[in-house]
């Protein structure tokens, strides 16, 4: 039993066999593709029709009423295949060369999108049948480029849209370098009757099997890279959302970014950086996290060379990665604007009382900083509970022309305007304790969680009249702190405790 | 070198009697001048774009309607060129024969 359809050729009806039909239908729009060039090819076309109706007829009599695929097959022998019609004729030059390019077999090849063998939209394996290479290879080339920089998923995107899909048979000869000629489309007839009782579908994915090129060794080489890449991949892919989750959900204290050491739950940081945080980590986390999904995703793919499941989970999936990427722009954007306007204020204070000599103790957590190991400086930020203390204070050491020794504290923040600014400056807590001549600093400032992140710096800048001394007490080799010296300044004498005079030139090292 | 041969035969064929593309087919099959059918379309579609056929269509009691092609006047005229071309052609060669003989 077979289904049959209803044609209409050059006005008469004949029954025809499905199969036999859509072998017809590509035959005919296959030689309309290869006159397309020449005038009144649907003239043409229709003659050809009636000559085919009258073939049918011979073929048909009281007892057999459907046309068969044998019958097609037949015609199309009779009528030869359409790049045949035109060998007798060499016309014009543009003409010969258009017809001799349809003879070469490989020469008529058409990039088109393979949605059959391809995973998303078929881009790779159609660039594979272009370019008659494995498409594992160009799955890996699109995750390489897409984790370079992310350029992949747009180039994707754009090829996707513009590269069209192959739906035809003819197309798909031809995106596989074949012409429609007559043997490939007997290939292509021959299975179609094999496995006509499992349905058409199934048929062009069996053709496209019989065209597909043997298993050779080097697919075969590029199909254990693709493999060993996709769990990798698989395996990277997994970790990195497992610790993304636990990063967002779980109360994670320190981080590492760019070598320095984050103290605080990625929630703080990103309150302390954008204006509506809440929308900001959930915006991070999608942003982050989808990547990540799709890394799981190739690497499945090339692990088990499978499509994915659902191309309407990964649009989506894409869709919103988009969205979330322009939202955190907007984001970005408007807390960009916090940042407009800066404050500085100054604070001018006199160390009470007359010295020879004035000692700088700094400190870090209460605790005097007497050597290298006694500060941690990779620590760039820390948040407690409501407080955030980032970096230190920078030291300015000059001699000053006053009789008095001096220091003055710039305070500087950014805001969203000159009041919040001076506002934002105002509430940051930096600590320096006159005790007789000592001058104890805590290196570290800090401003309450609720003023966020708005470019916050301290600078302290001690001021030593001349003749007199200064004592930087530990090793302050890596701290902040700079001295005005004649000659450049160099950092090794830092390393123990120092003592500096003032001069008219500037400050000089005195020794230990 | 077939290409104007091929055209020749069927204007010629056309000249005795108007026919439509089985009998053309079936006389230049005849003559074993054709391989497969299909050859016979783009050469009636060009030389009716040239204006040297023309055609009426007409029933069948057996089939589709019939497509009766027959000469123009310029196709009369280009006949009898192709004529003389093919006299002096054919003469030139039996001569050229003759003589190596």
């Amino acid at each position: 039993m077979k289904k049959t359809t209803t044609i209409n050729l050059a006005g008469m009806v004949y029954h025809i066999e499905e199969d036999a039909y859509q072998v017809l239908r590509q035959y005919i729009l296959d030689i309309k593709r290869v006159f397309s060039s020449q005038q009144g090819v649907e003239e043409m076309v229709s003659d050809i029709e009636v000559r085919i109706a009258e073939l049918f007829q011979e073929r048909l009599n009281k007892n057999k009423e459907v046309v068969t695929l044998a019958d097609v097959e037949e015609v199309m022998v009779i009528m030869g295949s359409p790049n045949q019609f035109d060998e007798n004729y060499d016309g014009e030059d543009e003409e010969f060369f258009h017809h001799n390019d349809y003879h070469q077999e490989q020469g008529s090849k058409r990039l088109y999108r393979d949605t059959d063998e391809g995973m998303l939209g078929g881009v790779s394996a159609g660039l594979a049948h272009y370019f008659n290479i494995d498409p594992v290879l160009i799955r890996v080339l699109w995750i390489v480029l897409v984790l370079a920089g992310g350029s992949g998923v747009l180039i994707y995107i754009i090829a996707w849209i513009a590269i069209p899909e192959a739906r035809t048979t003819a197309q798909k000869l031809q995106m596989k370098g074949q012409s429609a000629n007559l043997d490939n489309f007997r290939a292509f007839a021959e299975s179609v009757t094999n496995e006509a009782k499992t349905g058409f579908k199934r048929a062009s994915n069996s053709v496209k099997n019989s065209f597909k090129k043997k298993d050779n060794p080097i697919s075969n080489i590029a199909k254990a890279i693709g493999r060993v890449i996709g769990f990798v991949l698989f395996l990277v892919g997994v970790l990195g959302l497992i610790s993304l989750t636990l990063f967002f959900l779980a109360d994670y204290s320190f981080f590492f970014l760019n070598n320095e050491v984050i103290d605080g739950d990625i929630n703080s940081i990103i309150g302390l950086i954008f204006t509506s945080s809440v929308l900001a980590a959930w915006l991070i986390f999608t942003v982050s996290i989808i990547p990540l999904i799709f890394i799981v995703l190739a690497g499945g793919m090339l692990l088990f060379n499978q499509k994915p499941k659902s191309r309407t989970f990964v649009l989506t999936l894409l869709i919103i990665w988009f969205i979330a990427i322009i939202g955190l722009s907007f984001l970005g954007i408007r807390t960009g604007f916090d940042f407009k306007e800066t404050y500085k204020s100054h604070e001018k204070t006199y160390v009470e009382g007359v010295f020879p000599e004035v000692q700088v103790n700094i400190f870090e957590d209460d605790l005097l900083i007497t050597n290298s190991m006694d500060y941690d400086f990779d620590q760039f930020i820390s948040i407690t509970q409501n407080e955030v203390n980032l970096g230190y204070a920078r030291i300015e050491v000059l001699p000053t022309s006053d009789s008095l020794f001096y220091y003055s504290i710039e305070k500087r923040s950014n805001g969203g305007s000159l009041k919040t600014a001076k506002e934002n400056s105002e509430e940051i807590k930096f600590d320096i304790e006159q005790e007789g001549n000592v001058l104890n600093v805590s290196g570290k400032y800090g401003f309450p969680i609720e003023s966020k992140m708005r470019g916050q710096k301290v600078f302290l800048k001690i001021y030593v009249p001349i003749g007199k001394r200064i004592i930087l007490n530990g090793n302050l080799e890596d701290y902040p702190i700079r001295l005005q010296t004649r000659t450049r300044f160099n950092d090794e004498f830092l390393e123990q405790t120092s003592v500096w005079e003032a001069t008219q030139l500037g400050m000089e090292y005195r020794g230990l | 070198m077939r290409k104007g041969i091929l055209e020749y035969c069927v204007l010629s064929i056309l000249s005795n009697k108007e026919c439509y593309p089985s009998e053309i087919i079936e006389h230049l099959k005849e003559a074993e001048l054709i391989v497969v059918e299909g050859t016979l379309y783009p050469l009636l579609t060009r030389l009716k774009n040239a204006e040297l056929l023309d055609y009426r269509w007409e029933e069948s009691s057996a089939g589709p309607p019939r497509k009766y092609y027959e000469l123009t006047k310029p196709g009369v005229e280009f006949l009898t060129e192709l004529k003389l071309t093919w006299g002096v052609l054919s003469n030139a060669v039996n001569q050229l024969e003759n003589k190596s003989l």
